[in-house]
């Protein structure tokens, strides 16, 4: 909320504090001052009361004119020239005189007044607008000249205008409002926490009545009665006044609502909003003329009950709404919003004032379901002061009659009509000293802590010994009984009050040892990033038409504020080629980057009430989805080397990267089978993709547990359905060109995706053998397929199984296509036992021909 | 054959010994490169060489010749020899020296280099976190991100109709109304008091969500680091230290922080720990919103009501939980004015980290 310094020194002695000294001293004891800003002009030197005398025509030009104009009794008028319009003999103005400083009205900056010649004739200062008095008024170009004659009275001329128009410097303070402080929502309750942080004195207010004696005997005509149906509102006060003429606040009331924000509507309204402001309770203002019936009533709506509200809009209700009825008809909703019917008029002249309580689940949840609020409901939301209800209501009535009453002296003020009772309720909450300092690490005597806490209107008193501990027991205030209500509390306050900066800071005395975390993934990234990739951080909420969504399984938020954030992903290609897209769009041509990120499933209905039932009484968990930690990557563009040959990625350099990802992470690419796939998923190329995938099955038990984040207890099927999941660890593969296009891809882009749980899971790191002292054998062999489509893995397991314990490894090291597919294998054989013969390679040799002719139809050159 | 005379053949083979000496020296003289003189090497002391064709002769040397002759032979043979290796040393100096100067390259030229990727300034904020937290003995746990409102609210002391619940705009989803995105880290800390009994020191690194339109500071969904401890007693003290230290190795300086009091539901005594900020030296800027300090993280002790409710008796532990915004730090520490940069991945920007 907006705190004024001018109105907060009303409350508390701020005498010697500036502005800035306040806002620290709040934002240190839990009220954070986001920013000060200045109000009201810098308006110095001589600024006068005057009187227009005479106007003439400027003897040199036509828009201006010359007045004589008074600024002091019986003193001889001075010439001042004036180019206004609305000017007129007999106005009462403004005269800032020679070496007064006012306000440059076009661009707020400072504007020094001399005596001047203008067009030829000397000006002896100048006649004010109101916004060269750093006043803000309807006059929106600031043209006209600020006529006082209305606010004067009989002041003699010549007094000082400061003295009749409020133009007192003040400061903002921005106060960041607390969801558990509803009391601290206004000038008084800040001013009880500046006076204890301070500890200065609050000052008393007086608003009596009294003042008003003949008015509060008056008769009054339609005294409307306070009655309450609902325990939701507890307590329930109108007060009925009469002879009230609407029209605008005084100044200081209008300056200060302005300077916090509100609009001002008219003298009535204003007054309920200043007293809001002021003492934290929300007021409600109707006009009697059109209340029926001599009773309001706060009840629950009825089911479909209309209301048209303040704001125009028309609103249905339902009966978790409270609102205030007169005769039959809603003419407020409680708390947070006063009908349209019943709203104050220009022409209303009696009007009925409410101040109740609230309970503020009540008004939170008709907020919500209205999707309404206002200063009101945001005040009850946090808990408004029952006690202060009947103040709060005094005090507008004070102000109204003081300020509102009509010319024909009807003025009548009714007695305060009441439903419920707004009793202070005796809180208490017992302190053990000992738990101050076993919380906050310091210790506090009986005395500090009563010298902290009753500036604050708690009361201490001490117990002594109450089992073995030294206790106090502190009655609460009855505005703080919905925020302190345990002992933690009061540890917090006193540790506030005291100064958080009077607790040392110390290092936790025992330590353990801890898990390092991650150490996988961030190898994982490792990886990549030595082989030249960026890590990319995507969005994991994507658009409704993200391609690839699997519907049945998607997870969607319901009240995204954007369609471009509206579900969670399924994989984590479609941004990274986005993200593609994006840096091609700049320029960029080689973009090779990764993601590890997690996707997201709803975990069908079957497994979903399985899991539900396994997980009986701990369904507080259960969330029927289930996460998955992906490793994605896309590459695009050559990579420049320089004066070297350039990086040209393509399919089996993307392969690459998988497989170098995998053997750095200690995963033996023998465990690791390629398969050809085609329509796993819309970005991948139909005939130049392949799952990778493990060449043996899987340990489901331990995959569960991996994998079970969300207390899920098995994981289900994934986007691989129609395969093998438990042995599919991801894909690799060309972006299909029909998906570059749509994506507006500008280049060829390969992609990969790999589970890293199911990952991680197949990592074994390697164990020391000891190196062989016998020579390796070198052959290589050439094998000729019919079949053109004869593949690699195929020939490779071949050759791997027939050749023997000795074979060490078999590279592919030639292709070549002619009518026939020819490759090449560079086999090395070694026994770590003894040197191998000739006759024992060549035996291998031809029992790898043997199957490889055998199996898939190898010929061989001679 | 004819006898010879032994006096002249003696003569004969000194004489011939002698000739065979001179040229051979003088060929070692004339070879200007090792090839040349590997071939004098050859043609004077190789196997069939003009100084091995006259060691034969040496067996029809009388024996009271042979010692003489025979010092006489190994003496010129030593004379050719040294000649040859010192012949040898001098030429392959020069052959060195023409081969190196012919080799000379442009050492300026750039290098030849693997292409190297970047991480994320995210992650390694994230990964810099962790390792701080690992050396005061926190363990790293992890959470989902999609959340029932029972760890999101209720378990941490926000209960429904809480307004505490509207400050953060919280993302619901299809799968029930009581299942939602988190929207803080602050899931973790039940979950983990549920399963581990005390003493815990853990921190749950993470992604959450608010339903927030996107600007300069704000995304609709960003990444927190979690902290929790609980022991026997732990205060706010511990709390203010363990935290001053964080602040000091992340950024490698003593960074001008306060604890300022503030409310979250789920702690209590709560605090915000502000850096003076470093952009204005605290007179207040465009970044700080004129307040001179930036907030970095919230932090306070465990409201008991949350200890009561993992099942721990708040008579007997307490500990503290704090929540700090990676973006937040990351731009801090890296000067980064605008948090969409993060989830752009736009190349000439993670190029620089
Ligand atoms: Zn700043």
């Amino acid at each position: 909320m907006k705190l004024s310094f001018d109105w907060l020194s009303e409350f508390v002695d701020l005498e010697g504090l500036s502005a800035a000294q306040v806002a620290e001293k709040l934002t240190m004891g839990a009220f954070e001052v986001e920013e000060v800003t200045p109000v009201g002009a810098e308006i110095t030197g001589p600024l006068v009361l005057g009187e227009i005398l005479e106007i003439n025509p400027h003897p040199n030009a036509s828009k201006i004119r010359l007045t004589k104009t008074r600024v002091a009794p019986g003193a001889e008028p001075l010439e001042i020239v004036c180019g206004a319009a609305n000017i007129e003999v007999g106005h009462r103005i403004a005269v800032a005189l020679d070496g007064a400083c006012v306000v440059n009205r076009h661009d707020g900056s400072k504007l020094e007044i001399k005596i001047s010649t203008i067009r030829g004739v000397k000006s002896n200062g100048m006649l004010c607008s109101a916004a060269e008095l750093g006043i803000a008024t309807d006059d929106t170009t600031g043209e006209g000249i600020y006529i006082l004659n209305d606010l004067t009275g009989d002041r003699p001329l010549g007094t000082d205008i400061r003295d009749i128009l409020d133009l007192k410097n003040d400061y903002i303070l921005h106060v960041e409002p607390r969801s558990n402080r509803g009391d601290a929502l206004c000038v008084a309750g800040l001013a009880r926490e500046v006076a204890a942080l301070f500890n200065r004195k609050l000052k008393t207010q007086t608003h009596g009545l009294d003042e008003f004696g003949k008015a509060l005997d008056q008769n009054l005509t339609g005294q409307i009665k306070a009655q309450s149906q609902a325990d939701e509102c507890p307590y329930f006060s109108l007060r009925t006044i009469n002879g009230i003429k609407i029209g605008k606040s005084p100044a200081y009331i209008a300056k200060r609502l302005e300077a916090m924000g509100l609009r001002t509507v008219n003298n009535v309204v204003d007054i309920t909003n200043y007293v809001m402001h002021e003492l934290g309770q929300p007021l409600h203002a109707y006009d009697l003329e059109k209340i029926t019936g001599n009773t309001l009533t706060a009840r629950f709506a009825r089911e479909g009950e209309k209301i048209t509200t303040l704001d125009g809009k028309e609103r249905s209700l339902t009966p978790e709404v409270l609102v205030i009825a007169d005769g039959d008809t809603a003419v407020g909703i409680a708390g947070i919003m006063g009908s349209k019917d019943s709203e104050i008029s220009q022409q209303s002249s009696s009007i009925v004032l409410e101040a109740a309580a609230f309970d503020q689940a009540t008004v939170r949840k008709g907020s919500r379901l209205l999707g309404l609020s206002s200063d009101a409901s945001l005040r009850f939301e946090r808990g408004v002061d029952r006690v202060q209800t009947a103040i709060a209501s005094e005090r507008a009535c004070y102000l109204i009659a003081k300020h509102c009453a009509g010319d024909d002296a009807q003025l009548a003020i009714g007695d305060l009509q009441q439903a419920g009772d707004n009793k202070a309720q005796s809180k208490t909450v017992d302190l053990r000293l000992k738990q101050i300092d076993r919380i906050l690490g310091i210790s506090l005597d009986s005395q500090k802590i009563e010298a902290l806490l009753t500036p604050l209107g708690f009361g201490v008193q001490d117990l002594g010994q109450q089992s073995g501990q030294a206790t106090l027991r502190v009655s609460i205030p009855s505005f703080r009984q919905s925020d302190i209500t345990r002992e933690i509390d009061l540890i917090e306050e006193i540790c506030r009050l005291n100064g958080y900066d009077k607790i040392a800071a110390i290092m936790p005395s025992a330590s353990m040892p801890a898990e390092a975390a991650d150490t996988f993934v961030s190898r994982v990234k490792k990886t990549l990033t030595s082989s030249g990739l960026s890590e990319a951080w995507l969005s994991s909420l994507v658009p409704e038409n993200e391609p690839g969504i699997d519907h049945d399984r998607v997870v969607s938020v319901l009240n995204p504020l954007s369609k471009d954030h509206q579900l969670l992903r399924q994989s984590l290609i479609p941004g990274l080629l986005k993200a593609v897209a994006y840096n091609q769009d700049r320029g960029r041509k080689d973009v090779w980057m990764f993601e590890a990120g997690r996707v997201y499933e709803r975990v069908p209905s079957a497994s979903s009430q399985q899991a539900a039932s396994q997980a009986q009484g701990n369904l507080k968990g259960h969330t029927g989805s289930r996460e998955r930690q992906l490793i994605a990557a896309a590459v695009t563009g050559e990579k420049s080397r320089g004066l070297e040959a350039p990086l040209k990625p393509d399919y089996y350099l993307t392969k690459g990267l998988v497989e170098n990802l995998l053997e750095h992470n200690d995963i033996n690419l023998a465990k690791i089978a390629f398969r050809r796939v085609s329509d796993l998923y819309p970005w991948l190329h139909p005939h130049r993709a392949a799952l990778v995938t493990l060449n043996r099955p899987a340990k489901p038990k331990k995959l569960d547990k991996a994998i079970s984040q969300s207390d899920i207890q098995r994981q289900d099927p994934s986007p691989y359905d129609h395969l093998d999941e438990n042995i599919t660890l991801g894909y690799v593969g060309e972006v299909h060109p029909r998906y570059k296009d749509q994506v507006g891809l500008r280049d060829n882009a390969w992609v990969f995706e790999l589970d890293l749980a199911k990952l991680e899971l197949e990592r074994k790191p390697g164990k020391f053998k000891e190196i062989p002292n016998t020579p390796e054998v070198l052959r290589d062999l050439t094998c000729d397929f019919e079949n053109q489509e004869t593949e690699h893995q195929a020939v490779c397991a071949v050759i791997i199984k027939a050749g023997g314990p000795h074979l060490k490894t078999a590279d592919l090291v030639s292709v070549f296509k002619s009518d026939r597919l020819s490759l090449t294998y560079r086999m090395t054989f070694q026994n770590p036992a003894e040197t191998l013969t000739n006759d024992q390679v060549e035996s291998s040799i031809q029992s790898i021909r043997k199957d490889l002719s055998d199996k898939l139809k190898a010929t061989f050159r001679a | 054959m004819s006898e010879m005379p032994e006096e002249s053949l003696n003569e004969s083979i000194d004489q011939r010994l002698e000739k065979i000496t001179t040229k051979a020296l003088t060929a070692i003289e004339q070879a200007n490169d090792l090839d040349a003189l590997e071939a004098c090497r050859v043609a004077y002391l190789g196997s069939k060489g003009a100084f091995t064709q006259i060691m034969q002769l040496l067996r029809t040397v009388p024996k009271e010749d042979k010692p003489r002759i025979g010092a006489l032979v190994n003496e010129q043979k030593k004379k050719i020899e040294d000649r040859l290796e010192e012949s040898k040393a001098v030429l392959y100096e020069a052959h060195l020296s023409a081969k190196l100067s012919s080799e000379s390259i442009d050492v300026t030229a750039p290098g030849r280099r693997v292409p190297l990727g970047h991480e994320h300034p995210l992650s390694q904020i994230r990964q810099e976190i962790i390792s701080i937290f690992y050396s005061m003995g926190f363990s790293t746990v992890d959470g989902p991100e999609i959340e029932t409102d029972y760890y999101n609210f209720d378990s941490l002391n926000t209960p429904a109709n809480h307004p505490a619940r509207d400050e953060q705009d919280t993302f619901y989803t299809n799968l029930g109304p009581h299942v939602l995105l988190r929207s803080q880290t602050s899931t973790v800390q039940v979950r983990v008091m549920e399963k581990t009994k005390p003493p815990i020191r853990v921190i749950a690194p993470g992604r959450v969500y608010r339903n927030e339109e996107v600007n300069a500071r704000k995304y609709p969904l960003f990444h927190q680091v979690e902290g929790l401890l609980i022991d026997k007693d732990v205060t706010f003290g511990q709390l203010k230290g363990t935290l001053q230290a964080f602040i000091k190795a992340l950024f490698k300086k003593d960074l001008n922080i306060r604890f300022r009091p503030d409310f979250f539901p789920f702690t209590e005594p709560s605090a915000e720990l502000d850096s003076q900020c470093p952009f204005c030296q605290g007179k207040g800027c465009r970044t700080c919103g004129n307040r001179g300090w930036l907030e970095l993280l919230g932090c306070g002790m465990v409201d008991p009501n949350v200890l009561k409710e993992a099942g721990i008796d708040p008579e007997i532990y307490s500990g503290f939980a704090f929540g700090m915004g990676l973006e937040r730090l990351a731009m801090l520490k890296y000067d980064i004015n605008d948090i969409r940069h993060f989830y752009t991945n736009d190349l000439r920007f993670l190029e620089q980290f």
